[in-house]
């Protein structure tokens, strides 16, 4: 690692002891191995440097964050006006199944007491009907037109044909059924990644608990400006579907979160399921050391940044206990607006924040590096260093 | 007993005795120009505040929680408009009440202290949020209503539908913010300051019960709705899980209410049942 002459003699004057190098980064860490040079952030974005630590109680054990699986009961559908005149069937596999049928722009509203929905004894007991207005003061913000029913318990699986007379345009079909067995998951291995690297999806659909053979799915992923790229999906070790996903490396300037999205469909059972990660363009990076004061309780890290932005580093300081044990006493963070080049941020930790009988040796976990001005977080390891 | 505490340390010059207590009534998702008359009502704001040494240090916030929340509209006019209150009032003590998505933006400021030059200053300032109905991990009802699949998106309309304050309320983008840029959910560093929620567990909607009308009654019909997505304990818009997914849980609705009757999510924000009592009973604390 090579370090600027100015950076290394302000981390040398700056501590007590000599910079050191952090800790390898685990399986689990972010650090981006190259570096892109983006134009400066054109929103209002804060130019003042601020610090900010506040105490943990250290009986309060930390965990690292794990990335979420989606668990999915529930599809969504688009037909026309013509497709609703003539009857939509939908396959339901439980009883008290919702059917959600909102307008898309320019569609005819509709009424609640235009709904017909029928089994193939006639017309479907009905045991609950929404309109827009009712779903939206309940805070379901629905497209204005909507129409909710819930069928009634005793209308199981089996085949219902909805129908809507002299509908207009376009439609959003939405069927939930929150009492089946038929469950769609999708998750990833990350819930954060760099551009232009790999992200793993597992996606797997069980029916009564066993998960299902003959599975049709397809895949996408999207982008939060709505740029989207399909997703071949292969046989995974465990009876479910994967897939290795490089991601682009120009994710564009939209805020929000991507997602991968899948659409499955076993024995005419039809699922959607949606997860989100963060897609970060690799802006900056810490420099791989770092100097500790324990006297003043400061942590030094040297940043390199190859945009104009605002950056911030922020982290957990651990304390050893009376006991011997690590446990957490302080979080700290910082954030300065910095050019190209190299920077510096300064974890200023509180000595008033260390219970009695607690001290060294310290190790900062949880460090991480965010770009604020993009809100891309940048780089993350979950043990950084250790200091005496 | 409190009191007689800081009569005493009032004796020694402490602090506590020079605080100026404010409350700041926070709203939830959407955009909100009176929510003084049309989200809270003044029933609940004026009941409130009356608990307070000083009536009139109370200020109802009207921004955009239709936006992400570290937006200028979202974050930007909380801290604009909480700064303007602790300066022009003087508050040394403030007491933020939150409802819904207000929690999490609230949430935003104290786990994000560098953001902005003015949070510091506010988090120093807050005694405690009152999270009435917080939606801390989301809710699976934003995930019904964000029809962001590509598929619907041929349709024109519907990617860009939601606004983001709802886009972000959905269950797997609360996961990730709550792992990595928000505090006080489980296994990740507490907040800077406490953040206690009153938890909504169900929904009465009866026409023959008269405790349905508190709060509209043609509100809670919706509930009965949207709850089939929840879970058994929910208040119709929000899991209890959500409600007490961040900070401590200060009480369940049931356990405090009048009647042991539960908050729907629009009653969380009403004079119902007592509510407005407890919260002003604690405004004087």
């Amino acid at each position: 690692m090579r370090l600027s002459i100015a950076i290394t003699l302000a981390l040398v004057s700056f501590s007590a002891t000599a910079a050191q190098p952090m800790l390898p980064t685990g399986a689990k860490d972010q650090a981006p191995s190259r570096l892109v040079a983006l134009a400066t952030p054109s929103a209002n974005i804060e130019r003042a440097p601020v610090s900010f630590s506040w105490k943990l109680d250290p009986t309060q054990a930390l965990s690292a964050s794990q990335p979420y699986v989606a668990q999915s009961r529930e599809y969504w559908d688009t037909v026309d006006a013509a497709a609703l005149d003539r009857g939509v069937q939908l396959k339901m596999s439980a009883p008290g199944s919702l059917i959600r049928i909102s307008p898309a722009q320019g569609a005819r509203a509709l009424r609640s007491d235009e709904l017909q929905i029928s089994d193939s004894q006639g017309a479907a007991q009905i045991e609950n009907i929404a309109s827009a207005k009712q779903l939206t003061d309940a805070g379901m913000d629905v497209q204005n037109g909507t129409v909710i029913a819930k069928l009634g318990d005793q209308e199981g699986a089996g085949i219902y044909t909805v129908r809507i007379a002299k509908a207009q345009g376009q439609y959003l079909v939405h069927v939930f059924e929150p009492q089946s067995s038929d469950v769609l998951r999708a998750g990833t291995d990350r819930d954060h990644a760099l551009a232009g690297s790999s992200l793993r999806f597992d996606v797997d659909f069980s029916r009564a608990g066993k998960l299902a053979s003959s599975v049709q799915a397809d895949a996408m992923l999207v982008a939060p400006d709505g740029r989207s790229w399909p997703v071949a999906m292969g046989a995974s070790d465990n009876g479910g579907l994967a897939a290795n996903v490089k991601l682009p490396t120009n994710v564009g300037n939209t805020p929000g979160l991507w997602e991968l999205q899948v659409f499955a469909n076993a024995d005419g059972i039809q699922r959607d399921a949606r997860t989100a990660f963060a897609v970060a363009a690799p802006t900056a990076r810490f420099n791989g050391v770092f100097a500790f004061n324990a006297k003043t309780m400061r942590m030094a890290l040297p940043v390199q940044t190859s945009s104009v932005g605002r950056y911030e580093a922020r982290g957990t300081l651990f304390a050893t206990s009376p006991n011997g044990t690590m446990a957490p006493v302080s979080e700290a963070h910082s954030a300065a607006w910095m050019k190209r080049g190299n920077g510096m941020l300064v974890l200023q930790f509180d000595r008033a924040h260390l219970p009695q009988g607690y001290g060294a040796p310290f190790e900062v976990r949880e460090l991480k590096l965010n770009d604020q001005s993009r809100m891309a977080p940048l780089e993350s390891r979950e043990r950084a260093g250790i200091a005496r | 007993m409190r009191k007689y505490l800081c009569g005493l340390l009032l004796a020694l010059a402490a602090p506590c005795a020079l605080a100026n207590t404010g409350v700041a009534f926070v709203h939830g998702t959407g955009a909100q120009t009176n929510a003084y008359n049309d989200y809270w009502q003044p029933a609940m704001v004026d009941s409130v505040r009356g608990g307070l040494p000083n009536p009139a240090n109370y200020t109802v916030i009207n921004c955009d929680f239709g936006q992400y929340w570290w937006d200028s509209r979202a974050a930007g006019c909380l801290a604009e408009q909480l700064t303007t209150f602790i300066n022009t009032k003087g508050i040394t003590k403030l007491i933020v009440i939150t409802h819904s998505n207000g929690g999490n933006v609230m949430r935003w400021i104290m786990s994000n202290p560098t953001w902005d030059s003015r949070y510091p200053n506010i988090i120093s300032k807050v005694a405690r949020v009152n999270a009435l109905a917080p939606s801390s991990t989301g809710t699976p009802l934003a995930d019904a209503v964000t029809n962001g699949t590509v598929f619907e998106a041929a349709l024109g309309w519907l990617l860009g539908y939601q606004n983001d304050g709802v886009r972000q309320q959905q269950q797997s983008w609360m996961v990730f913010y709550n792992g990595n840029y928000l505090y006080g959910t489980s296994g990740r560093p507490a907040l800077p300051k406490t953040f206690r929620s009153v938890v909504g567990t169900d929904v009465d909607s009866s026409p023959f019960d008269g405790d349905s009308y508190c709060g509209g009654y043609s509100l809670n019909v919706g509930l009965e709705i949207t709850k089939n997505w929840l879970d058994s304990c929910s208040d119709g818009f929000l899991n209890c899980s959500s409600q007490s997914g961040a900070g401590s849980v200060w009480f369940y609705d049931t356990s405090r209410m009048a009647g042991a009757e539960p908050l729907s999510h629009n009653q969380s924000r009403r004079a119902c049942f007592g509510l407005n009592t407890i919260l002003r009973t604690d405004a004087g604390q």
